[in-house]
């Protein structure tokens, strides 16, 4: 082991600690023995890459929206882009990126049996939230959104002048950043963030 | 299980288990405060945010390299005190003496030893006219080789200030004799094109203001500014070290934690009632993107790093990521006090939530007392530069060319710690668009180009970095496609920046974009993929390469060659 790769010090012990070493020498006992860990994906030099960068570039965020038990056998995809933007990201003044989202449902439904379907985005504590736009005749729908965080929502309603939904939720998404995944409640994390 | 791991083990838990701010500070009580061990390069955990946990595990492992701070052994009293940037004009044929040498800095009361061009802090902003030439005896007083780059300027090859490929290095004491022919009217910069990561952080950087003879170029307004963005790491010791051999802070690019423009962490303007500001920005840091804003006054975007827009267009920030320049127009219609400043929306990632992140970088004051003059009409008009649409519609039979050249962002990592691969590899799930901020500084700091290595790979050979090299004719025009690819170890933004020439962003995420402006840096967030237009217009090899210094670093560059015409 290199010299500056560890340099570790022994202070008294505490039972959680313990706990806690063991699981961090379940995690990290390889390399702290070898004194480095292998890449997770090596990729061999010279290999042939040939990307379906053509398929990529036109989204870069493709959301699957969940149908509820109410969902009338509709299903969906949310489609982000950013909005149009000369510093070629658009945010907000306060930060928020902003996407522009195209939704487009799916259903073996007659037309005539289409019920009026509305899209909405609301922030994830529900706090927030915003209509999309009434869901077109061939059943897409566009709006732009500018949180980060947030979770889109289909709805069937009896009117189109509504501000907030009152019919029941069909489908339901969430914003790529609801794939964080949150470490707070991880042992190995518990003594740094000060829970023990 | 080995009773060494179960020891390594036990101790990793016990070292964590102190609270983290209280391991903010750890090892700093062997430095004198006061003296001249102010500038001892002494590895320790970087600053971090106060929301911010280390890592347990990864407090007592340091980057394997030799810590590296400029002027060892000297006295900073004994350094001239740097002084700010002074405007130096020059014309056709003049001849400059730029110098690179060491000066004493104070930020916020505390001094350090930092670099400087002529003593001066940016460097001389240096104003030309379009199309003079001028001589740059440059003398390098550093205690690194060096170079000067003239990020955006279309010079002669051998001028271009790329150690390595078109000249060598210019070493401590030597000299290097640059002349520089401005082409094109706008704002441009100039910085070490060698240990970006050490030497543009620590102040060698200036600006250049190229005046075109048009006086309706720009709008008229009441007063022109130049702003340098930019960060600086400093903590409780003084100045973050930075490795000798290598970078450090290769996965997300050197974030600092004081910002300033320029070279002040407190910048202020004073203006008159309806004043019309035409600020000329460039961001010098190594890695941070901003997103700018003028405490709401209304703003319009007039050019970008090579020339104006199409059109002119209202925006409510400027989102300006390393290396890009930006020429904007602010009215001031309402007495008070402004704040400058950078918004973002930060990620936690032990939460797993955005916060709001907003830096103060300046203050404008707007008087009672109207402007003299009343720029007003001048501001509300968009112009439409039909100058520049006719100059980018010679090109436009050929923007729906077949890509010529194609490559993916990416990264490989190895011989990083476990756990940070453990613990990325679960964060990873998810990655912002673009990193406003160091989420990670513990990480981030042990990660060198011994064990990151950023890539440009051509898609389709799978050549990487330097192993590609494009040949084109002068006056070729090409279409070259880039993707930023999502799915690598750690997915990041990337400004890339083409030396030598000029391009088009023709479309992002297949969406073409319909107000044009010629650039030699391009941001690509996390994921997206823009296709660029470059003429070939100027002979000799270039190099291409993402401007996050420490990426840059990392290997993430190829060369090309135009050949010219006999």
């Amino acid at each position: 082991m290199k010299k500056s790769a560890l340099r570790l010090a022994l202070t008294p012990c505490r039972p959680t600690r313990v706990m806690t070493a063991f699981l961090l020498v379940l995690g990290t006992a390889p390399a702290l023995t070898a004194g480095r860990a292998q890449p997770p994906h090596p990729i061999p030099a010279g290999a042939r890459i040939c990307r379906a960068v053509d398929a990529a570039r036109r989204t870069p965020e493709r959301i699957v929206l969940e149908p509820t038990r109410q969902s009338l056998g509709f299903t969906g995809t949310a489609e982000l882009t950013f909005a149009p933007s000369p510093f070629g990201v658009t945010v907000s003044p306060d930060g928020h990126h902003r996407y522009d989202v195209r939704i487009q449902l799916k259903t073996i439904r007659h037309e005539a049996d289409v019920p009026l379907l509305i899209a909405w985005v609301a922030t994830p504590d529900l706090s927030r939230r915003m209509k999309l736009g009434v869901v077109g005749a061939d059943l897409t729908v566009s709006g732009r959104v500018d949180w980060n965080q947030f979770l889109v929502i289909v709805t069937a309603e009896t009117s189109a002048d509504v501000d907030r939904w009152h019919g029941p939720i069909l489908l339901t998404g969430r914003s790529p950043s609801g794939r964080m995944h949150t470490m707070a409640g991880h042992g190995i994390f518990q003594s740094g963030y000060g829970f023990c | 299980m080995p009773a060494v791991a179960a020891a390594i083990g036990l101790a990793c838990a016990l070292g964590t288990a102190r609270p983290a701010r209280a391991q903010h500070h750890a090892g700093h009580e062997m430095h004198d405060m006061n003296g001249a061990t102010r500038n001892a390069a002494v590895w320790r955990m970087p600053p971090m945010p106060p929301s911010m946990p280390m890592l347990p595990g990864l407090m007592r492992l340091e980057p394997a390299l030799t810590p590296f701070l400029p002027g060892a052994g000297i006295d900073p009293a004994t350094l001239p005190a740097a002084r700010p940037r002074e405007v130096i004009a020059l014309g056709d044929g003049d001849t400059l003496h730029l110098t690179a040498g060491l000066v004493r800095r104070t930020i916020n009361g505390r001094t350090f030893t930092m670099y400087g061009f002529n003593g001066q802090y940016p460097g001389p902003l240096i104003r030309v006219p379009k199309d003079a030439t001028i001589v740059v005896v440059f003398d390098n007083h550093i205690d690194l080789p060096s170079s000067i780059h003239w990020h955006g300027v279309r010079v002669e090859n051998r001028y271009d200030g790329v150690p390595g490929l078109t000249q060598e290095p210019v070493a401590p004491g030597d000299s290097f004799v640059y002349h520089v022919r401005f082409p094109d009217a706008g704002i441009y910069w100039y910085h070490p094109h060698h240990r970006e990561d050490i030497q543009q952080d620590l102040g060698l950087y200036g600006n250049l203001l190229v005046d075109s003879p048009r006086p309706d170029y720009y709008s008229p307004v009441n007063r022109e500014e130049v702003l340098t963005l930019d960060d600086l790491l400093i903590d409780d010791t003084g100045l973050f070290p930075y490795g000798r051999e290598r970078a450090t802070h290769t996965l997300m690019g050197r974030f600092g934690n004081i910002m300033l423009v320029n070279g002040e962490p407190r910048y202020e303007l004073s203006v008159k009632k309806g004043a019309v500001v035409r600020f000329f920005l460039t961001n010098v840091s190594n890695t941070r993107t901003f997103n700018l804003s003028f405490g709401g006054a209304r703003m319009k975007v007039v050019g970008a790093d090579i020339s104006r827009f199409e059109r002119e267009q209202w925006v409510e920030s400027v989102v300006i990521a390393p290396a890009q320049r930006y020429i904007v127009e602010v009215l001031f219609d309402t007495p008070g006090r402004l704040a400058l400043t950078n918004r973002v929306q930060a990620i936690d990632h032990f939460l797993a939530t955005f916060y709001p992140e907003v830096d103060t970088l300046g203050i404008v004051t707007v008087a009672d007392a109207p402007a003299a003059e009343d720029h007003t009409a001048a501001f509300e008009t968009l112009r439409v530069n039909d100058d520049v649409a006719a100059d980018i519609e010679r090109y436009r039979a050929e923007f729906d060319r077949p890509v010529d050249h194609e490559l993916v962002l990416t990264t490989r990592v190895g011989e990083l710690p476990t756990l940070i691969v453990q613990i990325m590899s679960l964060d990873t799930l998810y990655f912002p668009p673009v990193e406003w901020n160091d989420a990670m500084p513990d990480m981030n700091y042990l990660a060198t180009g011994e064990n990151v290595e950023w890539i440009l790979r051509e898609a389709g050979t799978g050549r990487e970095n330097m192993d590609i090299h494009w040949r084109f004719r002068q006056g070729d025009v090409v279409k070259i496609r880039l993707h930023n690819d999502a799915d690598s170890f750690h997915p990041m933004q990337h400004p890339i920046h083409v030396h030598g020439q000029r391009f088009l962003v023709l479309e992002r995420d297949g969406v073409p974009n319909d107000n044009l402006v010629w650039k030699d840096t391009a941001l690509l967030p996390v994921g997206s993929t823009v296709d660029l237009l470059v003429e070939m217009s100027n002979p000799g090899e270039w190099m291409l390469h993402c401007h996050i210094a420490e990426h840059l670093e990392a290997g993430m560059k190829m060369a090309f060659t135009v050949e010219g015409q006999t």
